[in-house]
């Protein structure tokens, strides 16, 4: 059993030069797999989820300081990697509309022969039925379904009401639902 | 404890919504490479020190960029260029006279001009010269007894034409006669 470093130490010891970077290694180390994670379900790939990891991580080193502990600190985190990662999903939807390649089915393809995926068949039929949400209701099916996070807290990092964020996921898992129920028809 | 009841409720409110979804087990499909978590820290603090070194780098850029702009300033400051000016000007006119001695007297180009030529182009440029000034001139050139005897020779309709050509209605009307 690991013994979890509070926020505020790490916080403290980052406001001294001298213990700046051990506690930013603190905060990496205690947060990186929940952000990470919840970047590579919005992103899907690793090298893509990598590189904003470490944008937001670097993003985190700069504003750490002025950070208002009103909030808490995974909720910002939380709500940093959420703002990265749609944008990086929009540039990439961009991109691939000015792009010259007009794959019809290129998450599958891509899904199928990334090292980094193991799903079966319907865990790629729900990889594309997530990818199929627009982009707030892609975040808060991620967020309660995988994350399992509550709406309470899920309404701190979108600033979002619970309600306006409960009808928001019925409606995404709906959606996912008929996906996958069409796919399994075909 | 807390954690347990989010997930039940999680689990219930699936049931609700889509039966199908609450059946599926719930597995992560992704993976990292090997060690990857173990790197993640290192790497990004190896990004932000790059950062921050070429930031300090161009910081630098930056200064001596200001202290060439400073020192551009103070030498083109007006007492500095116009004594620079001073010097060029007798650096030059000393080499002329090291090379060309004088031995003529000085004589003016004024002087080698007449009186006619002087008229001459006084007429033809007119307009270069300001009317006060001309007129300044002509008063100290011109003998008082002989401008008191011009003044008597003009008659009332000379002095008539003069003010309505050369002066403005708007002084009259200021003066309210």
């Amino acid at each position: 059993m690991t013994l979890e470093i509070h926020d505020d130490l790490i916080l403290q010891q980052f406001r001294e030069t001298a213990t700046r970077e051990k506690a930013f290694t603190m905060l990496v180390t205690k947060y990186q797999q929940r952000v990470y994670w919840h970047i590579r379900r919005m992103v899907l790939d690793h090298d893509d989820a990598n590189d904003v990891a470490q944008n937001v991580f670097i993003k985190v080193w700069k504003g750490l300081e002025n950070f208002r502990e009103d909030s808490q600190l995974y909720t910002w985190l939380y709500r940093i990697a959420t703002n990265e990662s749609i944008t990086f999903i929009n540039s990439k939807k961009r991109k691939a509309a000015i792009s010259i390649d007009k794959d019809k089915n290129p998450l599958t393809r891509k899904l199928k022969s990334d090292p980094y995926f193991e799903g079966d068949e319907i865990q790629i039929n729900i990889q594309l039925a997530i990818d199929s949400l627009p982009n707030k209701q892609k975040v808060v099916f991620e967020l309660r379904y995988y994350d399992e996070m509550p709406y309470e807290e899920m309404s701190r990092v979108l600033k979002t009401s619970e309600g306006a964020l409960k009808a928001s996921f019925h409606h995404a898992v709906k959606k996912v639902e008929e996906f996958v129920k069409s796919k399994l028809n075909q | 404890m807390k954690t347990e009841r989010n997930k039940q409720s999680l689990q219930e409110e699936l049931k609700e919504i889509s039966p199908l979804l609450a059946e599926q087990e719930k597995k992560n499909p992704f993976k990292v490479p090997e060690n990857y978590f173990s790197n993640l820290s290192s790497q990004i603090l190896e990004k932000i020190r790059i950062d921050e070194e070429s930031k300090t780098q161009n910081s630098l850029l930056n200064r001596l960029e200001e202290w060439m702009d400073q020192i551009a300033l103070q030498i083109f400051k007006p007492k500095f260029v116009l004594a620079g000016v001073v010097v060029l000007f007798l650096s030059i006119t000393s080499v002329h006279y090291f090379f060309h001695p004088v031995d003529a007297p000085y004589v003016s180009p004024i002087s080698v001009i007449t009186d006619k030529q002087a008229e001459d182009y006084v007429a033809d440029n007119i307009y270069l010269f300001d009317e006060e000034d001309m007129i300044v001139a002509y008063l100290a050139a011109i003998d008082p007894e002989e401008l008191e005897m011009q003044l008597n020779r003009a008659t009332e309709d000379d002095l008539e034409e003069y003010i309505l050509e050369n002066i403005d209605q708007s002084f009259f009307d200021e003066l309210d006669i």
